[in-house]
C-alpha cells in the first residue's frame, strides 16, 4: 500500500510540472540575441500564451518581465511599463505564498516545481528598469513611486545582507527627485550611487544640489569630495538648453543553465550550510550514491561587449559609465547561493534514496521478467528533478549612463560602443528648453 | 476498497483546478472584498472620501469660506511606493461633487495645475480657496510580509492670504502577508 501511495505521489507531480523554462523561452532569447525585437515579442507572447495562468502562475510573472524588457527594447515604454508593474506585483503574491504541496513537490521532486524566487538583482532591477520607462516617458510621478518601490525592496535586501543598493537604481532615483526639485531626496540617492559609481557622474549634480542648501546623510562623506571635481561647470542650465540623460544598455543578461556534479561533491560544498546532524544524515543515506551525479542550475554570465561607451551630441562628446553589470551581479549571487541550492538537490536525492530503501525488494510482473519498483520510482523521481533554470533571461548584461546638456530643440545623438566589438546607434532626441529628456538606447 | 479512495483522489484532483468565472457586484456578490493587493482599493477610497467629507462637516469649515467663492481642487499628489494615481483622482472627484451639492461655493477642476502654483496665481483667475492634499507612505517589505501605510492630508487654503481653512490627516494601511505569516 505505501508504495502506491509513493507511485501516485510521483504521478501527480510527474503530471503538473511542466517543461524547463530555459527551454519554454529559448526561442524568445535567440530573438532576442538577434535584436529581432519584433519576432522576439511573437515568441514571448506565444509563451504567455501556453502558460495557463491558473496552473502556470509561477511562469507567468517571468514571461512578463520578458515581455516588458521586450517591449521597453522597441521604444513602447508604457505598455512595458504596465507589464512590469504587473511582474513586479506577481512576483511579490508569488514570493508570500508557499503551498504545502509547491514545498513538497520542491523538496521531494524537483527544484523547478517550487515557487520561482527572483534573485535578489533581479528584484532591484525591476523598479529600475520600469523607472527606466517612466522617465522615458516624461512621468516624473510613475519614476517617483517605482525609486520608493526600490527603496522599500533594498532596504530590506540591504538588511538581510543579501544586496546592496543597485548604482543605475540609485543614480535614476535621485535624477527623479533632482528634476522634481527634492534636493535632500535626491542627495540621499546620489551618495548611495556614489560609493558604487565614483565621482565622475555625480559631481555636478552633487555640487549644484549641496550648493543649493542640500545635506546629505551622515553615512555618506564621499559626497563632500564630490563637490570638488568638475567645478568648472553650470549648475543652472541656460534657457536655450536642456538636460539630456542617456541610458544605454548592453548584452546580454546571465543565463540560467543546468549543470552536474558528483554527490560526493555536492556534499563537499552544502556542508557549509548544514549543522552536524544533517550532514551525518545526507552522509550516510547517500553513503551508496556518493559517485552518482546530481544536476543543478547554474548562472552563466553573458560576453562583455564593450569596455567603453560615449554619446556624440554634435561636437559635444559625453563618455558614459558602466553603472550595472548584470553579468558579475549573477556570478557574486550564483556563488553565494550555491551550497543553498545544492543543499536542495541533496534533500530530493535523499528522499530518492529513502523511497528506494523502503521499496528494496519489491518487484512486478512485466513481460516474461520481473521490473524492480524501486528502480523504477526512483528513476522516474531523478528523471523529474529538473534544476529551476527559472530566470529573466532577456535581461540586458550591462547600464551605461552618460549625461550632459545640449541646445533645444530636435538633434541626433550617435552612441558608440567599443571593445570586443565596435558599435553605433544613431538616435533622434527632442532637447526641451529649460527641461530635461531621458533617451533609452539598447545595443546588442 | 475505502482505503482506495484518498488515492484516487489525489489522482483526480492532482491537476484540475477550478475553471474561471466572471462576477458581477450588481448581482449582488461581494466583490469588494477582502483586499487584492496593497494599493488602494473602491473600499479604501471610500473609507477616505467618508473620513475627510466627516470632518469637513464637523469642523464647521464649509461654512468659514465665503459664500460665493471659488474653490480650485488641485490634484492629490502621491508620494507612495504604490501607483495609486487614478485612485486619488476618483477621490478628489467625489470631494469636488461634494462642494458642489453644498452650493456655498463654486468649483473649479484645476487638473494639470499644482497646487503651488495654484496659490500663486491662483487669485488671478479668480480662485479664492485651494483644496490641495497629499498621500505618503511608510512601506515595509520582509520575507514575510508586504505593508504600506497610507497617510493622507488634505487642505483648504486661502489664496489671498496662505490661512489653512481646514485640514485633516486620515490613514489607511493595507499588508501582504504570508497565510499564518502574522
Amino acid at each position: 500500500m505505501r508504495w502506491m501511495w509513493m507511485l501516485s505521489m510521483v504521478w501527480v507531480c510527474a503530471g503538473c510540472g511542466g517543461m524547463a523554462y530555459e527551454r519554454e523561452i529559448s526561442g524568445a532569447r535567440e530573438e532576442v540575441e538577434e535584436q529581432n525585437w519584433g519576432a522576439a515579442l511573437v515568441e514571448v507572447d506565444r509563451a504567455l500564451a501556453e502558460s495557463d495562468p491558473w496552473l502556470r502562475g509561477d511562469v507567468s510573472p517571468l514571461l512578463l518581465l520578458e515581455r516588458a524588457t521586450v517591449l521597453q527594447a522597441m521604444g513602447r515604454y508604457a505598455e512595458s511599463s504596465r507589464d512590469f508593474r504587473r511582474a513586479d506585483g506577481a512576483l511579490e503574491v508569488l514570493e508570500l505564498s508557499a503551498t504545502p504541496s509547491a514545498v513538497v513537490a520542491e523538496h521531494v521532486f524537483s527544484g523547478a516545481q517550487g515557487r520561482y524566487q527572483s534573485a535578489p538583482y533581479e528584484k532591484l532591477l525591476v523598479n529600475s528598469m520600469n523607472m527606466l520607462n517612466y522617465l522615458a516617458l516624461g512621468d516624473e510621478e510613475g519614476a517617483r513611486v517605482e525609486a520608493r518601490r526600490l527603496e522599500v525592496m533594498a532596504t530590506w535586501l540591504e538588511a538581510e545582507g543579501l544586496a546592496v543598493y543597485p548604482a543605475l537604481g540609485a543614480y535614476l532615483a535621485g535624477f527623479v527627485y533632482e528634476q522634481r526639485g527634492e534636493s535632500m531626496a535626491a542627495l540621499r540617492w546620489y551618495g548611495r550611487a556614489l560609493g558604487q559609481l565614483g565621482l565622475e557622474l555625480v559631481s555636478r549634480p552633487v555640487r549644484c544640489l549641496m550648493e543649493a542648501g542640500a545635506r546629505g546623510l551622515p553615512g555618506q562623506p564621499l559626497l563632500e569630495v564630490a563637490t570638488w571635481v568638475g567645478r568648472a561647470e553650470r549648475c543652472r542650465a541656460r534657457e536655450d538648453e536642456g538636460e539630456v540623460l542617456v541610458v544605454v544598455l548592453t548584452g546580454y543578461g546571465p543565463e540560467r543553465v543546468t549543470e552536474e556534479m558528483t554527490v560526493g561533491e555536492a556534499v563537499d560544498v552544502a556542508s557549509t550550510v548544514m549543522d552536524e546532524q544533517e550532514l551525518a544524515a545526507t552522509r550516510r543515506e547517500l553513503s551508496r550514491h556518493w559517485g552518482r551525479t546530481v544536476r543543478y542550475p547554474w548562472l552563466k554570465a553573458g560576453q562583455i561587449s564593450y569596455v567603453e561607451m560615449e554619446v556624440w551630441a554634435s561636437e559635444m562628446r559625453w563618455r558614459a559609465q558602466r553603472v550595472s553589470s548584470t553579468g558579475v551581479a549573477a556570478r557574486e549571487h550564483g556563488w553565494a547561493s550555491l551550497p543553498e541550492v545544492l543543499r536542495g538537490v541533496l534533500h530530493r536525492a535523499r528522499a530518492r534514496a529513502r523511497v528506494d530503501a523502503g521499496m528494496e525488494g519489491l518487484r512486478l510482473p512485466m513481460g516474461i521478467g520481473f521490473v524492480d519498483v524501486g528502480d523504477a520510482v526512483t528513476m522516474q523521481m531523478e528523471e523529474g528533478d529538473v534544476p529551476d533554470t527559472r530566470g529573466w533571461t532577456s535581461l540586458p548584461g550591462a547600464f551605461w549612463v552618460a549625461r550632459g546638456r545640449a541646445p533645444a530643440g530636435e538633434m541626433a545623438l550617435r552612441v558608440v560602443g567599443s571593445g570586443v566589438h565596435l558599435r553605433e546607434r544613431v538616435v533622434s532626441v527632442e532637447v526641451p528648453a529649460g527641461g530635461w529628456t531621458v533617451v533609452v538606447v539598447r545595443m546588442p | 476498497m475505502v482505503r482506495w479512495i484518498p488515492m484516487v483522489m489525489v489522482w483526480v484532483v492532482g491537476c484540475s483546478v477550478g475553471q474561471p468565472v466572471y462576477q458581477s457586484s450588481s448581482e449582488g456578490v461581494a466583490l469588494n472584498e477582502p483586499a487584492m493587493s496593497t494599493s488602494l482599493d473602491r473600499r479604501d477610497v471610500t473609507y477616505l472620501y467618508e473620513e475627510n467629507v466627516r470632518a469637513l462637516k464637523a469642523n464647521g469649515a464649509l461654512s468659514r469660506l465665503k459664500t460665493g467663492s471659488t474653490v480650485v481642487a488641485a490634484p492629490i499628489v502621491n508620494l507612495t511606493s504604490e501607483h495609486v494615481g487614478s485612485q486619488l483622482d476618483a477621490l478628489l472627484s467625489r470631494m469636488e461633487r461634494e462642494l458642489v451639492v453644498d452650493e456655498r461655493v463654486s468649483v473649479v477642476a484645476g487638473r494639470g495645475h499644482h497646487a503651488e502654483a495654484l496659490l500663486r496665481d491662483g487669485g488671478r483667475w479668480g480662485a479664492g480657496y485651494v483644496l490641495q492634499g497629499r498621500v505618503v507612505d511608510a512601506a515595509e517589505r520582509t520575507a514575510a510580509y508586504r505593508r504600506v501605510q497610507y497617510f493622507m492630508f488634505m487642505q483648504i487654503v486661502e489664496v489671498e492670504t496662505g490661512l489653512v481653512m481646514w485640514q485633516h490627516a486620515s490613514e489607511v494601511t493595507k499588508k501582504l502577508v504570508t497565510e499564518g505569516g502574522g
